[in-house]
């Protein structure tokens, strides 16, 4: 009887040691990622192509990159589910962000923040991890070249490219911009929120989603306006920047 | 036992071992700055334990200053601008880098940063560490990225060795901040003529250099209003005058229109060697900075109320400058721990 007893505890004392182990090993889940398609107007994006700007101008872009941060699913049930890597930047050379594993599922909706959230932000708490103290692979690094190095703080988003006014196909008449959209300030950080079905079953599952860049300006006039680097929200370019990040929570489909 | 502990004399003797065994730990416990010499009557900087400071960092620091590996073309080093003869200022206005580009503010010295709250003219930065993001992205300096700097400094067998050995770990963006902060940390200048003055060696400075010493501390000429301390800076910002067009100074960092203009008051330390001066280089010499002053310094708006004309004979004015060249620390300049290793 004693021996059986001591059986069944060590029996029970393995069973809990192995699926603890299970627990922390194998997270339970399916690989999930999200491809970020770029476009500008009807056409794809490529950089250096020229698109039409206005009636008369033409346009060309040349960077575009931005944080995403937090992102999370919302299950048929209501309930948001995090991704496990909650960071990643967003640019067409690296448009596929892989999230981690997430439970199986379906999932009807899509929110994340556009820009790095104060929590990680060493702009809005001192007491953040510096830029430099991240893993090299990690978004957050200052490797990533998304960060203020005379200041403090990230840059959350960079478009940059050049409009050629009169359309005359030279980008060098005095007319003609650079155009250099920097924002990166602790005020300017949205949410972006999106209905999408996802169903993730057993099998590595793959979202996409779709930037049109065009929709990024349709709110500024880039031939007034073509640059803004602010870093606080009193900084002279606060506005027009401002403008560019409301059209950009809209500007995904 | 208990009798023996109530007697008064064998408490008061524990009580004592206690204390001492106390004290002894506390003293004996390793701080993050032992490694570094500290003026006398010098505050011990601040150093968070994770940017502790030993000889095997600030060694590897001392390389990786002196190294252009992490310059895009690997043609400027940290050095290049920060030269050691010249308080680790430069000789021109402005300095050029990686790409012969040229900056747009003039070399700061980098004595005495391990006492810093803030770095840059515009006080931006509030770490030594994040510091050195800039001058390496920067196009105008080396041009290139840290992570870039981070690989290539893996790739090299010294370096890894280095890495591991200061930091028992693998070059990354988090030590190579750090060894190049536990170097500058270790640039320590406080033994000028001035200072042997001050701890009694009477002859240290000329009878000229006192007297300037007396001006510079005047209410009249009120130098000491913003280069203040043992560091002779507020490290306060202020507006001299100086046109703000081209570089409106901590402006660009805060956008408060009072701010357009003012910069960091940098410190007199060694301020002989590190002509040209102002933010970008366009006072020549230190005769010219206190002309400059007298004349109640330029004539741009917001400046500082502090700045007021005043008038100095021409001997009042060779002893203002006989007291800033009192200054200059010769022994740190030529200090062997601060130039390069192959020396």
């Amino acid at each position: 009887m004693k021996s059986y007893l001591k059986l069944t505890v060590l029996l029970a004392f393995m069973l809990a040691a192995a699926t603890g182990c299970k627990e922390e090993n194998e997270p339970e889940g399916t690989d999930f990622s999200l491809k970020m398609n770029f476009k500008y107007g009807s056409q794809n994006l490529v950089y250096g192509q020229e698109y039409d700007y206005g009636t008369d101008s033409k346009i060309k872009i040349e960077l575009v990159r931005f944080y995403v941060s937090l992102p999370e699913l919302q299950s048929a049930e209501g309930n948001w589910v995090p991704f496990p890597n909650a960071y990643f930047i967003f640019q067409p050379d690296n448009a596929v962000f892989q999230a981690g594993k997430m439970p199986e599922g379906n999932y009807t909706a899509l929110r994340f923040g556009l820009g790095v959230d104060n929590s990680r932000n060493v702009q809005t708490d001192p007491d953040a991890i510096p830029a430099t103290d991240y893993p090299l692979d990690s978004p957050l690094n200052a490797a990533n070249d998304m960060y203020w190095t005379w200041a403090t703080g990230y840059i959350f988003v960079k478009v940059e490219g050049r409009i050629d006014a009169n359309g005359n196909g030279s980008y060098a008449d005095l007319d003609d911009k650079i155009i250099s959209y920097h924002p990166g300030v602790a005020e300017l950080y949205r949410t972006v929120s999106l209905s999408k079905n996802i169903n993730i079953g057993n099998e590595a599952t793959q979202a996409e989603l779709t930037l049109d860049v065009a929709k990024l300006f349709e709110n500024v006039d880039l031939l007034q306006y073509p640059f803004a680097h602010p870093l606080n929200a009193d900084h002279p370019e606060f506005a027009t920047a401002r403008r560019m990040m409301d059209s950009f929570v809209t500007a995904f489909e | 036992m208990l009798q023996l502990l109530n007697s008064g004399f064998v408490r008061n003797q524990l009580l004592f071992v206690f204390s001492l065994a106390l004290w002894l730990s506390i003293s004996c416990k390793p701080g993050n700055a032992d490694a570094l010499i500290i003026p006398k009557g010098w505050p011990v900087p601040n150093i968070p334990d994770d940017k502790a400071v030993n000889e095997e960092r600030i060694l590897l620091g001392r390389k990786l200053f002196y190294d252009p590996i992490l310059s895009l073309n690997q043609n400027v080093s940290c050095a290049s601008c920060h030269k050691p003869e010249l308080a680790f200022a430069d000789s021109v206005p402005v300095s050029s880098g990686a790409n012969e580009k040229f900056g747009n503010r003039n070399t700061p010295g980098l004595f005495n940063v391990a006492w810093y709250p803030h770095f840059f003219a515009e006080g931006g930065v509030s770490t030594l560490e994040l510091a050195s993001i800039a001058p390496i992205h920067n196009e105008s300096e080396m041009d290139f990225n840290i992570g870039d700097a981070v690989t290539r400094l893996a790739n090299d067998e010294v370096y890894r060795q280095l890495f591991h050995v200061a930091y028992d770990t693998l070059p990354s963006t988090y030590t190579l901040v750090r060894a190049l902060g536990a170097f500058q940390r270790s640039l320590i200048s406080g033994n000028s003529p001035y200072d042997r003055y001050l701890l009694g060696e009477k002859a240290a400075i000329s009878e000229s250099a006192r007297r300037g010493m007396k001006l510079f501390f005047s209410d009249s000429l009120a130098c000491s209003s913003c280069h203040s301390g043992f560091l002779f800076t507020d490290f306060g910002f202020h507006n001299l005058g100086l046109p703000a067009n081209e570089d409106p100074g901590r402006f660009l960092l805060t956008s408060k229109p009072a701010d357009k203009g003012r910069f960091r008051t940098p410190s007199l330390r060694n301020v002989a060697l590190t002509a040209p001066y102002m933010h970008n280089g366009s006072l020549r010499g230190l005769e010219e900075v206190i002309r400059f002053y007298e004349a109640g310094g330029g004539e741009s708006e917001n400046k500082s109320t502090q700045i007021r004309l005043f008038r100095l004979s021409n001997t009042e004015r060779a002893d203002l400058l006989a007291f800033l060249s009192s200054l200059t620390d010769s022994s740190a300049i030529h200090n062997s721990d601060y130039l390069p290793l192959d020396r």
